[in-house]
C-alpha cells in the first residue's frame, strides 16, 4: 500500500510570442502595401491539476469551459513494440477487441451507450503506448468513466469478438496490401531499425491467425493496471469534480502483476542504401528518405523541429517550393521528424510520376546538403519560428486535441511543464543551430532511400545512384 | 419521493441528456459592393478561424471543362501582380497559421487559422486575390501538372480511387452539373487555357459572390473596419444565373460493375439521391443517414459487420464523402460504402442493407434509439465547432448558400426535432430499390492471382 501522493501543479505561467521581434521586417519587402503582423497576444496556458490515486495511477486535469464537451483519455505504457516476436500484431487486435465486452456489457451495449451520451470511443495503439480515448457530452462525465473504467479493468474478450477481429484484421491486411505504400513501409522501417522492435510495421496473416484469446487476455492484464496508467481529462466540469468521479470508478482498479520488461533503445546510426519495392503497374514512384534519429525528450529536439520546417515540414518549405511549385513533380512531398520513447525518425515522402522520380531524388539531396552546408535566410527562421510556435497554439485549440498532447508527453517521459517550455525553446533557436542540425543529422549520405514503383521504368534512372536492391517486404 | 426517482431513472434510461450550448454570437455585415462578412467573436484562444466561400463548385463549372473548378482553385495560390507566387503561403504559415481551399458542388473555400496577430496580413492576401491574380501561362502549365498528380494520388493509382464519389455520382444522376466528374478528365484539363481562368476570375470571384466569415479572438466592429478597408473598393461583378440543379428521383434501379485495378478486397457503393436543404425532409434524411451508418451502434454496422459477419467495414451518410449535410446548396445522395468478403456476390449485402431500410419504412424506429442518434449527432457538432477553423467554414458556407449564418445556432433543434414518424416517412419515400444506383467494385485478375 503506498503512501497517497498528491501534487498540484498550477502552471499559471503566461508567456508572449515573440514579444518585440514581430513587424514589418519580417515580412517580405517587395510586397507593397502588406500588413505587418500584429502585436502578439500573451498565451495563457491551461492549469494541469496533477494528482495520483493510492493505486498509482497517475491524473492531470484541466477545466475548461465553454462548449459542454469532455475528453477522457486513459493510456497506458507499452505498445506495438512490447509484442513478443512471434506475436506482432497482436497490439492491434488487443486494441480492436478491449471495447468489444466487458464482464458487464456486450460489444453492442458499449457502443449503444456511448452514443446515447454523445461520446466516441477510440483504442488505439502506437509504438510505446496503448491508450483508450472516450470524447462525449460532459453532462454524462460520470457515466462515460464509468464505461472507461470498465473496459480498462474488466474487458472481457469474448471469443467470437476475437474471432471476428482477427478475421477482420485478416481481411485488412490484404486490402492495405494494395496501397502503394504499404510494402513500403515496411521496407523502409526495417532498413532503419534493423533488429529493433521498432523495425515491425506489417503484421503477417499467419501470425495474426495464431494469436490466441489467451494471448490477448495476457498482453492487457500485465498493461492495464494503474501503476502504469495515466488518467487525463479535458473539459466542461471543475476538476475537483473530475477528481471525485475517477476516484469514483478507478480507485477500486489494482494493480496485479509485474510491469513488463521495457525495450532497448534504437540506434541512432545512419542506415544508407536504396531500396526499391517492385510494384508493377503503378503510375507513380512512391519514395521515403530517412534515418533513424534520438528518441523524444532530446536535446536537438527544438533546433530539429525547426530545422525540418525549413526543409520540408511545411508546404512553404524549400523542399514543396522545389518539387511541388517550381517543378510540379508531385502533389504532396513532406518531411517530418517523429520521435517515440525510445528511438525516432527523420521521413521525407513524395508521390511522383514515373519519369521524374530520379529528378527528384536530386531535388531533395539538394535541398538537404543545403541546409547542412548555408545558413538559412533571416527570413526563412522567423517563418518557421512562428509557424512552429502557432502550430503548437492552434494544436491545443481544443479539449480532444489538449488532451491527447499531454498524454503523449507522459508517455515521452515529460511533464505539464514542458507545455511552457516549448516556445522559450523554439525562440532560442539560432541560423547556426539549423545548420548544425543539417550536418549532425540530414546530409544527403547519411539518408536511405526507398521506393515503391514499376522497376521497369524506373531503375534504370536509379542506377545512376549506386546500387539499387530490389527488395521484397 | 419515490414515485420522482422512478421518473428520473427513467428520463436517465431514455439518455435524455440536456444538449444545450450558448448559442454562437454572430454578427453579419454587408459592404456596399456586395461582400457579406460574418464575424463570431470567442475569445478563449488568441486565435482565429478564417473561412471566404464563393458561390462556385463543380456544378457551374463550364461543359468541356471537367475539374476546372479545381484546377483554378489550385491557380489562387500561385501569386498575384502584388504578392508573387510563394509569398501567399509564406505569409500566412510564416504567421504560426495554416491554409488550405477546397472544391465542392456548390461552393469552392478558402481556409486559414492562425494567431490573431497574423489576422491582417491574411485579410489584405484573400483581398489581393479577390482582385486580380498572376494570369500567367507557366502557373497554369505547373498547376495543370501538380492536379494530374493530385488525380494520380487519389484516384488513379490508388485502390477504390475514390469511385463511390465519381462514378456513383455519374451513375446516379442525369443532369450533366450533378453527374460529371469534378475532378476531371486528363483530356478537358489540358484544354483548359488562360483565358479560362481569366474569365471565370472575372465573373465568379466578386465580393458580391462570396462570403467571409471569421471566428476567434476578434471584435465584430473592428474587423468590419479591416474588412472595408481591403477589401471595400473591389468592384460588384453581374452574376450568371444559376441553373436548376434538381432533379427527381430515379425510378428504376441502376447499376454498374467496375474492375478495380489496385485493390484486393471488392467493395460497393450504393447512392440514393437525395433532395436540397430546403426540402422538409432534408433533416430526417440526415438524421437517418446517422442511424444507418454513424459508428459502431448504427444499424447496418450491427448488421452487416457484427452479425452477418459478410462485410468489413461500412461508411457513408447523407452528402458523404465529399461534405455532410450543412454543405450542400443542391441534390446530393445518400451514399453507403464498404469493402465485402470476397466469398460471397456482392448483391446479398444490398440485399440485407435493403432489408434494414425496409424494416425501418415499415415499422418506424425505436424512439430511444432515435434519441441516442440525436444526441451522437449534436455533440458531434459541437466537437466539430470546437475549433475556430471549423466554425468559421460552416458559417461562410450557411451564409453563402443559405443567406442564413444563424443556421448554425438552429442546426441542433433542426436535428432533434425529427420523429420517428419523420423517420419512417423519408425512408419509405427515398431509399427505395427504384431510386438506388449501385457499383460493384470487384478485383481485377492480376489482383486476384495475388491473393493468399
Amino acid at each position: 500500500m503506498s503512501v497517497i501522493r498528491l501534487t498540484t501543479t498550477l502552471l499559471t505561467l503566461i508567456l508572449f510570442f515573440g514579444a518585440g521581434s514581430a513587424g514589418a521586417a519580417e515580412n517580405p519587402p517587395s510586397i507593397k502595401g502588406l500588413p505587418a503582423y500584429g502585436p502578439d497576444k500573451p498565451l495563457v496556458l491551461p492549469q494541469v491539476v496533477e494528482k495520483q490515486l493510492p493505486n498509482g495511477l497517475t491524473l492531470w486535469l484541466i477545466e475548461r469551459r465553454g462548449l459542454p464537451l469532455v475528453s477522457i483519455h486513459l493510456a497506458v505504457k507499452g505498445g506495438s513494440a512490447l509484442d513478443p516476436r512471434d506475436r506482432f500484431g497482436l497490439s492491434e487486435i488487443l486494441s480492436n477487441t478491449i471495447s468489444a465486452g466487458t464482464q458487464k456489457r456486450s460489444s453492442r451495449q458499449i457502443a449503444e451507450e456511448l452514443q446515447a451520451l454523445g461520446a466516441d470511443i477510440d483504442v488505439g495503439v502506437g509504438k510505446d503506448i496503448t491508450y483508450i480515448g472516450i470524447d462525449g457530452l460532459a453532462s454524462g462525465a460520470d457515466k462515460l468513466l464509468e464505461i472507461l473504467a470498465d473496459t480498462a479493468s474488466n474487458a472481457s474478450f469474448p471469443e467470437d469478438e476475437v474471432k471476428l477481429a482477427i478475421e477482420n484484421e485478416l481481411q485488412n491486411i490484404i486490402a492495405s496490401k494494395s496501397q502503394p505504400s504499404y510494402d513500403l513501409n515496411q521496407v523502409f522501417y526495417r532498413q532503419l531499425f534493423g533488429d529493433h522492435p521498432y523495425a515491425l510495421v506489417n503484421p503477417k496473416p499467419e501470425v495474426i491467425s495464431r494469436i490466441s484469446r489467451d494471448d490477448l487476455v495476457k498482453a492487457y492484464r500485465q498493461r492495464f493496471q494503474p501503476k502504469q496508467a495515466i488518467l487525463v481529462m479535458v473539459g466542461d466540469l471543475s476538476t475537483g469534480k473530475m477528481e471525485e468521479l475517477v476516484t469514483k470508478h478507478l480507485g477500486g482498479w489494482s494493480n496485479t502483476e509485474k510491469a513488463p520488461a521495457g525495450i532497448p533503445t534504437a540506434a541512432t546510426t545512419p542506415r544508407p542504401g536504396l531500396l526499391l519495392v517492385d510494384r508493377p503497374h503503378s503510375v507513380q514512384s512512391t519514395i521515403y528518405m530517412g534515418r533513424p534519429m534520438p528518441p523524444a525528450n532530446n536535446s536537438d529536439e527544438f533546433a530539429l523541429d525547426v530545422a525540418n520546417t525549413i526543409f520540408g515540414g511545411a508546404f512553404g518549405s524549400r523542399l514543396t517550393m522545389n518539387i511541388r511549385e517550381k517543378k510540379g513533380y508531385t502533389y504532396s512531398p513532406h518531411a517530418s521528424v517523429t520521435s517515440w520513447a525510445k528511438g525516432g525518425m527523420f521521413k521525407v515522402s513524395a508521390s511522383v510520376r514515373n519519369e521524374v522520380t530520379a529528378a527528384t531524388l536530386v531535388e531533395t539531396f539538394y535541398e538537404l546538403d543545403r541546409l547542412a552546408t548555408t545558413l538559412p535566410e533571416d527570413e526563412e527562421l522567423s517563418r518557421a519560428q512562428r509557424y512552429l510556435k502557432g502550430r503548437f497554439l492552434l494544436a491545443n485549440e481544443t479539449s480532444a486535441s489538449l488532451a491527447s498532447t499531454l498524454t503523449g508527453y507522459w508517455i515521452d517521459g515529460k511533464t505539464p511543464a514542458d507545455l511552457a517550455r516549448y516556445v522559450p525553446g523554439i525562440e532560442a533557436i539560432s541560423k547556426k543551430d539549423v545548420q548544425a542540425m543539417g550536418r549532425k543529422y540530414l546530409s544527403s549520405r547519411k539518408q536511405a532511400v526507398a521506393i515503391s514503383g514499376d522497376a521497369k521504368a524506373i531503375k534504370d534512372q536509379l542506377s545512376l545512384f549506386g546500387e539499387v536492391r530490389i527488395v521484397k517486404p | 419521493m419515490k414515485r420522482f426517482l422512478t421518473s428520473m431513472a427513467i428520463i436517465l434510461l431514455l439518455g435524455i441528456q440536456a444538449v444545450s450550448a450558448t448559442p454562437l454570437p454572430i454578427t453579419t455585415f454587408k459592404l456596399d459592393n456586395g461582400l457579406t462578412l460574418v464575424v463570431s467573436e470567442d475569445h478563449s484562444s488568441p486565435t482565429i478561424g478564417l473561412s471566404i466561400a464563393y458561390h462556385v463548385g463543380f456544378r457551374l463549372e463550364p461543359k468541356g471543362r471537367t475539374g476546372f473548378a479545381h484546377l483554378f482553385e489550385h491557380m489562387m495560390f500561385e501569386g498575384t501582380p502584388e504578392a508573387p507566387k510563394g509569398s501567399f503561403v509564406k505569409i500566412i504559415q510564416g504567421g504560426g497559421g495554416s491554409l488550405n481551399g477546397s472544391t465542392r458542388y456548390d461552393y469552392t473555400n478558402y481556409i486559414s487559422t492562425a494567431p490573431v496577430s497574423t489576422l491582417e496580413p491574411i485579410l489584405w492576401l484573400e483581398a489581393d486575390r479577390m482582385r486580380h491574380l498572376d494570369f500567367s501561362k507557366e502557373n497554369l502549365d505547373n498547376q495543370r501538372d501538380v492536379v494530374k498528380e493530385e488525380i494520380r494520388v487519389n484516384v488513379k493509382n490508388k485502390p477504390y480511387g475514390l469511385f463511390f464519389w465519381t462514378d456513383l455520382a455519374a451513375l446516379a444522376f442525369n443532369k450533366w452539373a450533378n453527374a460529371h466528374d469534378g475532378y476531371g478528365s486528363f483530356v478537358d484539363l489540358d484544354k483548359a487555357t488562360i483565358e479560362d481562368v481569366k474569365r471565370f476570375h472575372q465573373t465568379f470571384y466578386a465580393p458580391n459572390n462570396a462570403v467571409l466569415a471569421i471566428a476567434g479572438d476578434v471584435d465584430p466592429e473592428q474587423v468590419h473596419q479591416a474588412v472595408k478597408k481591403y477589401f471595400g473598393d473591389i468592384p460588384p461583378a453581374k452574376l450568371p444565373p444559376h441553373a436548376d440543379v434538381a432533379e427527381p428521383l430515379n425510378t428504376q434501379e441502376r447499376f454498374r460493375e467496375e474492375q478495380d485495378e489496385h485493390a484486393s478486397v471488392p467493395a460497393i457503393a450504393i447512392g440514393w439521391k437525395m433532395p436540397g436543404p430546403d426540402s422538409p425532409d432534408y433533416y430526417p434524411l440526415a438524421v437517418l443517414g446517422e442511424l444507418l451508418m454513424g459508428g459502431d451502434a448504427s444499424l447496418l454496422y450491427q448488421k452487416l459487420i457484427k452479425e452477418k459477419q459478410t462485410m468489413l467495414s461500412i461508411s457513408g451518410g447523407l452528402g458523404w464523402p465529399l461534405g455532410d449535410p450543412l454543405t450542400f446548396g443542391g441534390p446530393s445522395l445518400m451514399v453507403a460504402f464498404g469493402l465485402y468478403k470476397p466469398n460471397h456476390e456482392a448483391v446479398q449485402d444490398v440485399n440485407s442493407i435493403q432489408q434494414v431500410i425496409n424494416a425501418i419504412a415499415s415499422k418506424g424506429v425505436d424512439a430511444k434509439r432515435l434519441k441516442a442518434v440525436q444526441t451522437k449527432m449534436v455533440a458531434d457538432y459541437y466537437k466539430s465547432i470546437a475549433r475556430n477553423l471549423q466554425r468559421a467554414d460552416y458559417l461562410a458556407i450557411t451564409q453563402l448558400l443559405h443567406g442564413d449564418a444563424d443556421l448554425l445556432n438552429r442546426y441542433p433543434a433542426l436535428i432533434e426535432k425529427v420523429s420517428p414518424a419523420d423517420i419512417q416517412r423519408v425512408a419509405a419515400k427515398y431509399l427505395t430499390v427504384n431510386n438506388r444506383s449501385w457499383i460493384d467494385r470487384k478485383i481485377a485478375p492480376h489482383q486476384q492471382e495475388k491473393q493468399p
